[in-house]
């Protein structure tokens, strides 16, 4: 396989767009990773884009920017469309079937439910499912209340805290309060947060990701024309993936499904996860305050059970030995489902670069090394989770 | 692919594969494990345990479901010790102070859902 870099990345600002259609929110995240990428938009040979709910939406981008007549593929996985779309785009190249290749990310949320934003299925097949016992039954569980499982019995295991909890918000808020483009730039105190509406216990609203209109794009491109376009290539050293179902991760409840996918990724990258510290940062999927807790255990970054003081010793700040979710992840950008995996790799692309796009966030040039964006979803009762790792020499 | 039904006798229906011994809940038609088809059915409960527990003050995304109503993931054992992790809705009245970790539970058999319902401490 070729190796292949990103050279360009644009995103739209995460927040509510009710006034917007999709192709107005997508449009100026595709031209600025064309600007960005320093390209002549005729080049782009493909594009992928992941939505959940976007049908259609690519082919009305692609028209209004001018690119009519490439390849253009919708990639639909919950919450990890964006971080497929990103792999496809990486296939394309790798596989030498094109040199540069677009992928987007989209999603407007805020004034649907979450069963229309399923793309139909829900609907199509409400009635069918509430006959099924077992799906019935899986249905009392919501989005939140899997984490809220997970949360009960890591406390009961680890004598994790509320407060632990919190902090994961607290630190999200303070890392998105120097992101202009996150949904909620409003820092939160642990009293704040534990005093927010009960959704499932122990998870308060602000330990739960919003629903959110937004939208990114990233321009992937082979080694040889990267090394033409730009010194500041960030070279893609793994895309992983794997997928799992819900009765069978019921088995191992303080962990979540990434834990194989986590030790495909490192080797693909040849790497171990200790390799990060003092050298490497991270995107991951903190779509409730516990799981960014359990992915810094799950991938090997402290022992299970840890977690929690990892957090509180500070190690995944910003200015920390291994900081994660620089631009505010899941909790505070937002989490417009098919946008976020694509703009977790424009967050590690502005990081790597120290592009002015990220100033007042800008991780310390020794932990810019290596990085991973991590997705992870449920498309209904599945799990799916993506990896890529990321590094600034080939 | 067929629908079986959830309950058998008050216990839940699951299937044990005669070539590696997995039991899974729900009982399907292909060993996950495996790939056998060669499944025998395998009866699961009434007791059990419970392994956490949360409370629902949202409606549900699908169903009628009112809350607040808590649910849960509950262990059963099979006769060679493995460990079956079913979720079910947990019968109890506000403020749930029944519902506690690793307390015991017995089955609730019903036509819909799986449902669970506290021991006596
Ligand atoms: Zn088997």
């Amino acid at each position: 396989m070729r190796n292949v870099a990103v050279v360009g990345v644009g995103v739209f600002p995460f927040g509510r767009h009710s006034d917007l259609l999709y192709q107005e929110i997508g449009v100026p995240a595709v031209n600025d990773a064309i600007e960005d990428a320093g390209i002549d938009r005729k080049q782009i040979q493909s594009c992928y884009a992941g939505t959940v709910s976007g049908m259609g939406t690519a082919h009305d981008i692609i028209n209004e920017c001018g690119m009519i007549g490439i390849p253009i593929i919708r990639v639909e996985n919950a919450c990890v469309s964006g971080t497929n779309a990103f792999r496809q785009a990486w296939m394309e190249i790798a596989s030498g079937l094109s040199d540069i290749s677009l992928a987007i990310g989209i999603e407007k949320m805020k004034d649907s439910s979450m069963a229309a934003q399923g793309g139909g299925r829900i609907q199509l097949e409400m009635k069918a499912m509430m006959k099924l016992p077992i799906v019935s039954t899986f249905s009392i569980m919501g989005l939140p209340g899997y984490f809220a499982l997970a949360a009960h019995r890591h406390m009961n295991d680890f004598n994790t805290t509320k407060e632990d909890l919190a902090n994961v918000t607290v630190k999200s808020r303070r890392n998105a309060s120097r992101n202009p483009k996150a949904e909620f730039q409003n820092p939160m105190t642990v009293e704040e947060v534990l005093n927010d509406k009960m959704i499932n216990p122990p998870l308060t609203r602000s330990q739960c990701c919003p629903k959110t209109d937004g939208a990114a794009a990233a321009i992937l491109m082979s080694e040889e024309l990267a090394k033409k376009y730009t010194d500041t290539p960030v070279w893609i050293k793994a895309s992983s993936m794997t997928s799992s179902y819900v009765e069978e991760q019921f088995k191992n409840l303080i962990s979540l499904p990434n834990i194989e996918n986590a030790k495909k990724a490192f080797s693909m990258a040849k790497l171990d996860p200790k390799d990060f510290f003092n050298n490497g940062f991270a995107e991951v999927h903190d779509c409730f305050s516990i799981s960014e807790l359990l992915h810094y255990e799950d991938f090997g970054w402290c022992k299970k059970g840890e977690g929690p003081k990892m957090l509180n010793d500070g190690i995944p700040e910003i200015d920390g030995d291994l900081p994660i979710n620089p631009s505010g992840g899941l909790l505070s950008c937002g989490h417009p489902l098919g946008a976020t995996g694509i703009r977790q790799v424009a967050e590690v692309v502005y990081q790597m670069r120290k592009d002015k796009e990220v100033a007042k966030r800008q991780i310390p040039d020794k932990n810019l090394n290596l990085a991973l964006a991590h997705t992870m979803g449920s498309p209904i009762m599945g799990f799916t989770s993506g990896i890529h790792i990321f590094s600034r020499d080939l | 692919m067929k629908r079986e039904p959830l309950f058998i006798d008050g216990k839940l229906n699951a299937g044990k594969c005669n070539d590696c011994g997995v039991v899974r809940f729900p009982r399907r038609d292909y060993c996950n494990y495996c790939q056998s088809t060669n499944i025998s059915e395998y009866l699961l409960g009434p007791q059990g345990k419970l392994e956490t527990f949360t409370i629902s003050y949202m409606k549900p995304m699908i169903g009628r479901m009112k809350p607040p109503y808590p649910y849960g993931v509950a262990i059963f054992l099979t006769d060679d010790g493995q460990k079956i992790h079913v979720i079910g809705l947990i019968d109890s009245q506000e403020p749930f102070e029944d519902v506690k970790i690793d307390k015991g539970l017995i089955l609730i058999e019903d036509k819909l859902l799986i449902k669970f319902k506290m021991e006596a401490d």
